[in-house]
């Protein structure tokens, strides 16, 4: 039986010979992860949405490119930082930079409720929320990339230093700064202060 | 500070090497500012990481979105699609040129000009059949017929 890796590495090459079915099944298996990776990087759950669209039609686009020896999971998420960067970087868009949002009722996107959670709990995971959006909100567009990676996606150092062609030295760099910067707003947020340097 | 500072939150994720994971113990144990500071990184990513994700499933209109743009003929299906309509361009090209030469012959002196005006309006048809996507034999006569439909000075 095949592996969920090499699973979407076979649909990735059935893609690039055309077959639009085993693109379905992979936007299927991995449309959420894309629309979760965006938002945390653009703070806006629609224009998430929008980017994630970008994302898969440039995936399937670029199909052809897809060498197997490349992990389906590190590809794809070079598209999407890429495209993510490429939006940021539009004339416009720099001014709006990222935002961070608190109120987290958003149309368009179907959210989970953590039923279990106590109103202790809930108000807990509230405020690393809050302190998290603040500092993805500060973080370099590549310290975001590399840190929602990370501890969102899961991804090792390795895939993340390939999807963001950078060294894995770099990227152990970047994780530990925008790691930092949770810290800080994490402690600023239990103080009721603001982080040093933070406009926030 | 200390130089392994740096390599801190790569020693929580289990991204340092062997040797590297021996000094950043040794120095942990040696220096209780670095070891507030790791214990303090490592609550905060385990907080992070406990937070529900933002996104479980995206909307239907995402996927709907996607898989029509992906289904969408591209340039290359559209032009594959070229030779099935080149014998039926031939045929409309034939039938307007049997309908326009004999007038076209009475004018005296323009008879290279007519002739590419004639191939130029051909080569009009052909790409409107394209746009207008005929596929079946009723199609192609009316196709035919059209000449009927000339209003003539």
């Amino acid at each position: 039986m095949l592996s969920a890796d090499d699973e979407d590495a076979a649909w990735m090459l059935q893609v690039a010979a055309g077959d639009r079915a085993a693109f379905a099944r992979l936007f299927d298996r991995h449309q959420a992860r894309v629309v979760r990776f965006c938002q945390r990087f653009v703070g806006d759950a629609p224009r998430a949405e929008e980017l994630a669209q970008d994302v898969f039609i440039k995936l399937y686009k670029s199909a052809g490119r897809y060498q197997r020896t490349a992990r389906f999971q590190t590809f794809l998420f070079r598209v999407a930082t890429n495209t993510c960067l490429n939006e940021l970087r539009r004339p416009g868009r720099a001014a709006e930079k990222v935002e961070a949002p608190v109120d987290d009722d958003t149309p368009g996107v179907i959210e989970r409720t953590p039923h279990h959670e106590t109103p202790d709990q809930v108000l807990e995971g509230k405020d690393v929320e809050r302190a998290l959006n603040l500092a993805l909100a500060k973080m370099s567009d590549r310290e975001r990339a590399a840190f929602t990676m990370c501890r969102f996606e899961g991804m090792a150092y390795r895939d993340i230093a390939e999807a963001l062609e950078a060294t894995e030295a770099a990227v152990k760099s970047l994780i530990h700064r925008a790691s930092l910067q949770v810290l800080a707003h994490l402690d600023a947020l239990k103080a009721g202060t603001r982080p040093a340097g933070s406009a926030a | 500070m200390n130089p392994l500072h740096e390599e801190l939150t790569a020693y929580i994720d289990g991204e340092l090497p062997a040797e590297r994971v021996k000094e950043m113990e040794a120095a942990l144990a040696s220096d209780p500012t670095l070891r507030a500071l790791e214990q303090r990184l490592r609550r905060s990513i385990v907080a992070v990481e406990a937070l529900p994700p933002p996104v479980t499933e995206a909307s239907p209109k995402l996927r709907r979105a996607v898989l029509d743009a992906v289904s969408a003929p591209t340039w290359k299906e559209k032009w594959l699609t070229w030779p099935r309509l080149v014998p039926l361009g031939l045929a409309v090209a034939a039938s307007v040129t049997l309908v326009v030469w004999p007038r076209a012959g009475d004018d005296e002196g323009g008879g290279l000009d007519e002739e590419k005006l004639l191939l130029a309006q051909n080569l009009e048809v052909v790409e409107d059949l394209d746009l207008m996507g005929l596929d079946s034999a009723a199609d192609l006569d009316v196709v035919a017929e059209l000449h009927e439909l000339e209003v003539t000075p």
